[in-house]
């Protein structure tokens, strides 16, 4: 798909950055390289980490000449059901610079890009960056105890919590405030149903269908938390601690894991130990040494475009979130941002993969050689009614005495199914009457 | 004028100093923190600093912009302050010590918004803003900081004036003095402890409010350096740099606490005057 | 009569330009959109889609809501405590600054004003260190006197919501501080120097003549408290999300969840939000007019 770019179109794109952890030098590069080559674009830029409250302001008082081009993508599926995003399937049609001939689409790495994308038929979401999530550590106190850096089964896991352990050291902490053990083990459910030959279980997760917090996967993944958890596995501390308190006793060694996304070792350069390298696994739940592996993995960084744009805006803007995909682009975001390449061709150039980080590297390596499967836990059917909410309140309010093995799951997860499907009976009888 | 001294002098001077304590202590943490190593500071949180990092100044005062946003915070600080000190003290005076009409209505109306949740508030406000063309301007900023009389302000300096005794405003006016002169030269001197009340938490609120002039204002250049610090606040979430943000709180605290110290002074001298009419 | 004629005049200009803009910028600014919320009460709304008028169903909810409850509860903990404490240390601290001569009450009253200016995140991270279930200051402290001091203070379900109230009322005191202290300094002297001359004691001065000449602004003092309790959740946001097992969940928290779609769920339910806060509204107001039943207006004047 070609479209006509013409040189004489005064556009100016109107956007709302996200200053987040991967900084801005890379979005700055790539409006100088974007502005370069089409001087007929000008920029006009607010960046904040608190973008999303400036965008949702903006987008909730309906102006529509007043809202960004191009925005930060926190929510999108609200704004899906309003009509109000672009849709940005036709990017993934178009051929980047560095990569003409070549669609988009077929040089993003598999799972980087599918599983959020879709909704209604469309993609809305253009990504820019992805996390995969798990544990992270310091791979030199693991070397020093002898431990073992790669677990292949949930059996192995255990025992390396375990030695751990044994040496007096938290084997896990996590920052109960934020339910960070997500990261670790949102998709340990579709390892389980993977596992036990569901066949059917992703797609009623997907649509609601049968029990979901008691489906007898996630009750088995809740129980075996709940049990780390009474072995003291997972570290009492981590109830009511932030993300802050629970990585410094990571980097003091008092705690050996801390469930989180790759951005960590960014986020915490200048505050690590010196000598302290950051090393990355995932959790097995299957006790399958050749898997697979469920690993949580999601959009940490993307853009949308508002719909009510004029067409030359929309257009331009496309234009440019295609060029954030060149592989020079991809560089900087990846050296100076520590984010994970979105390009499947990235590492073929040999520089590029010899100047990742160390904790980049312990993913990639990670990903090459465990029977990994990137997942997310998302779904195809957006619940309003507000017993939803209620529900996942249940949840998120006991999570962390659950996973310090202080709360039993069971009357937990019964507590949040039955609003949930008081939700789900409202929001059908709802859908029936429109 | 001596009171009783000895035990329990001694005794109430040591509550004094537990008080303080407890606001010197992490003052005091705040500040050895601000010049420590990030490394240091997650080494060991209790642990004063081996070197002095004051470098984390110098960056803090490059990454909160605060040369170029303090004339921002200057003018929008100030100008609010004054207009809604006369807006406030204006209107307690009105509210409290002239007889009209719809008083007692008005005045219900406007302690409504006490009580009032204010969810959402801030996207119809930016929706007025937006249709009155007061975005994007520091002007519009102080207008809608100032201008619309505060509840707390009227509470607050209503009932300090109401303290103040009937007949000095009676007497003034049997002396042929107009409503504008009894204001001036009589009630706005007398009130002046409470006016200073309410200048001193105004200031800290306009000081530090980020909310308001984050949403309205987009173009950085116009930004106090209340929006800097919240965004260098939500900074922490995507990365650990917690000295440069606590070197930050010690630079900008500072503003706030010479202000206090000038109007206390004030307040000292409006008290003397207050003494004399007894 | 002339004069009189003049007068009212005179009070007529000056209410027309002294009251009329204010209170017509109130109105616009403030009240209007507060007022809103009345309307979003009623709604189903997502605060961008479709605003879907559904009567009465998300009062009747409220009434079968076990959160509100809960929650509620935990507020009336925090009032019964928080109220009385600030007022009493503050009232104290603020006597004890005007009305006695030490030597270092000249610092102390900068001193006592700085947790006013400290902003939230700063005095939420350094109150999460003295409560760290690790490393925490209290833990330390508790010892080096030998009791225990391996307690994870915010992340009990039993001690987390008292944790919050020495934090609340170190914040608050600092305030109050400067407002009693104010008042104090606006009691005309004479009154003491009598007072003094019958040879009472301090005490007794404290109680018979600044506490009830004091009691118009104590009077605000407990509407602002009861306000601020009842309105605030910064802290529980910031440090406990209301947690843990909802332990330190109040009103306000729960109505911002549902508001600015926390708790990771990145949905907005404007319309139940505004029913809770709409129940807020009223339940303030309430307390308000009990509030005034025990305090006589303007009781004492001079």
């Amino acid at each position: 798909m070609r479209m006509d770019f013409q040189k004489n179109e005064k556009v100016t794109l109107k956007v709302g950055l996200l200053e987040s952890g991967y900084g801005r030098e890379w979005f700055d590069l790539a409006v100088k390289r974007f502005t370069e080559k089409y001087p007929n674009v000008q920029f006009d830029i607010t960046a904040s980490p608190k973008i999303g409250d400036l965008i949702s302001t903006k987008a909730s008082a309906g102006n529509d000449n007043d809202m960004f081009d191009l925005f930060y993508g926190a929510t999108w599926t609200e704004y899906v059901n309003a009509n109000k995003l672009e849709p940005v399937t036709d990017i993934f049609e178009m051929s980047p610079d560095d990569a003409p001939g070549r669609k988009l689409n077929d040089l993003i790495v598999p799972g980087f890009n599918d599983p959020e994308k879709y909704y209604k038929d469309n993609a809305w979401v253009f990504p820019i960056a992805n996390y995969v999530g798990g544990m992270f550590f310091d791979q030199k106190l693991f070397d020093e105890n002898g431990w073992n850096k790669n677990p292949k089964t949930y059996d192995e896991f255990i025992q390396l919590c375990e030695a751990i352990q044994s040496k007096g050291i938290d084997p896990i902490v996590y920052a109960g405030l934020y339910n960070y053990a997500q990261f670790a083990f949102d998709t340990k459910i579709f390892e389980i149903a993977d596992e036990r030959g569901n066949k059917q279980f992703r797609n009623d997760f997907e649509y609601y269908n049968g029990p979901q917090y008691t489906s007898p996967e996630s009750i088995e993944v809740y129980k075996r938390l709940h049990d780390m958890g009474k072995k003291g596995y997972i570290s009492k501390k981590s109830v009511g601690m932030n993300h802050t308190q629970s990585q410094m006793l990571v980097l003091q060694h008092k705690a050996a894991m801390v469930p989180s996304g790759d951005w960590i070792e960014n986020e915490m350069k200048e505050t690590a130990p010196d000598g302290f390298q950051w090393g990355y696994m995932a959790v097995p739940f299957t006790n399958n040494p050749n898997g697979p592996i469920y690993v949580t993995n999601g959009l940490s960084y993307s853009f949308e475009i508002w719909a009510a744009k004029p067409d030359l805006n929309k257009k331009w803007a496309k234009q440019f979130l295609l060029s954030l995909m060149s592989n020079e682009i991809q560089q900087v975001l990846v050296e100076k941002g520590g984010a994970l390449p979105l390009r499947k061709d990235y590492l073929d150039d040999q520089t590029r993969a010899d100047q990742m980080k160390p904790l980049q590297k312990s993913i990639a390596t990670y990903l090459k050689d465990n029977p990994v499967v990137l997942e997310l836990k998302n779904r195809k059917i957006e619940l309003t009614d507000p017993d939803n909410m209620a529900s996942l309140k249940v949840i998120v309010d006991n999570m962390a005495l659950v996973l310090t093995g202080q709360e039993d799951p069971e009357p937990i997860l019964e507590d949040a199914e039955k609003l949930l499907q008081n939700a789900i009976a409202k929001d059908k009888k709802a859908q029936n009457k429109a | 004028m001596r009171m009783r001294t000895g035990i329990s002098s001694w005794l109430w001077r040591m509550v004094l100093f537990l008080w303080a304590l407890t606001i010197l202590l992490p003052l005091f943490w705040i500040f050895y923190q601000s010049l420590k190593t990030n490394q240091a500071f997650f080494a060991d949180i209790w642990a004063f600093p081996e070197h002095l990092e004051w470098s984390n100044y110098e960056k803090a005062w490059t990454s909160l912009g605060i040369g170029r946003s303090a004339v921002n915070t200057l003018y929008y600080v100030g100008l609010s302050l004054l207009i809604s000190l006369f807006v406030s003290t204006v209107n307690a005076y009105a509210f409290t010590r002239i007889e009209w009409r719809l008083r007692s209505l008005l005045w219900s109306v406007i302690m409504l918004s006490l009580f009032l949740p204010g969810i959402n508030i801030l996207v119809s406000q930016y929706t007025l803003m937006r249709a009155l063309n007061l975005t994007d301007s520091l002007n519009g900023l102080v207008l809608l900081a100032s201008l619309p009389v505060g509840a707390f302000e009227l509470l607050l300096l209503g009932s300090f004036m109401r303290t103040l005794p009937k007949e000095l405003d009676e007497s003034a006016f049997i002396d042929g003095a107009t409503l504008f002169q009894v204001f001036r030269k009589i009630i706005l001197p007398l009130s002046m402890p409470g006016i200073v009340t309410i200048g001193i938490f105004k200031f800290v609120g306009l000081y530090n409010d980020f909310l308001g002039p984050f949403i309205l204002i987009s173009d950085p250049a116009k930004y106090p350096i209340s929006v800097n610090m919240y965004n260098a606040n939500a900074m922490m979430e995507y990365k650990a740099d917690w000295v440069t943000l606590l070197a930050g709180l010690v630079i900008t605290i500072i503003p706030t606490v010479i202000v206090y110290v000038l109007f206390q002074r004030r307040i000292i001298e409006g008290a003397t005057m207050g003494g004399v009419k007894g | 009569m002339p004069m009189l004629k003049n007068a009212r005049l005179q009070k007529s200009i000056f209410l027309f330009i002294v009251v009329a803009p204010a209170f017509a910028a109130y109105v616009l600014f403030t009240l209007y959109p507060n007022a809103l919320s009345i309307y979003y009460s009623f709604l189903e709304w997502d605060g961008i889609g479709a605003k879907t008028f559904v009567g009465w169903d998300n009062y009747i909810r409220l009434f079968h809501d076990p959160f509100i409850l809960r929650a509620l509860g935990h507020n009336l903990i925090l009032l019964v405590t928080v109220i009385p404490i600030t007022l009493i240390i503050s009232l104290v601290l603020a006597d004890l600054l005007i009305n006695r001569a030490f030597a270092e009450n000249s610092f102390y009253k900068v001193l006592y004003f700085f947790p006013n200016v400290l902003s939230l995140v700063v005095i939420a991270l350094v109150w999460s260190f003295i409560y760290d279930g690790t490393f925490g200051l209290l833990n330390g402290i508790l010892r080096a006197l030998g009791l225990g001091g391996e307690h994870n203070w915010l992340g009990s379900k039993g001690t987390a919501l008292l944790s919050m109230i020495p934090l609340y009322v170190w914040c608050y005191a600092g305030f109050y501080v400067v407002i009693f202290m104010n008042a104090m300094r606006g009691i005309p002297k004479s009154l003491y120097e009598s007072a003094t001359l019958d040879g009472i004691t301090h005490m007794q001065r404290f109680s018979k003549i600044t506490l009830p000449l004091l009691s118009g602004v104590i009077r605000v003092g407990v509407i602002f408290l009861m306000l601020s309790v009842i309105k605030g959740f910064e802290y529980m946001f910031i440090m406990t999300q209301g947690g843990p097992g909802g332990a330190t969940d109040v009103i306000s928290l729960y109505m911002f969840n549902f508001a600015f779609g926390s708790l990771n769920l990145g949905q907005h339910i404007y319309g139940y939000a505004s029913t809770i806060g709409m129940m807020i509204f009223v339940l303030l107001v309430g307390l308000k007019l009990i509030l005034d039943k025990f305090f006589a207006k303007d009781s004492i004047e001079y």
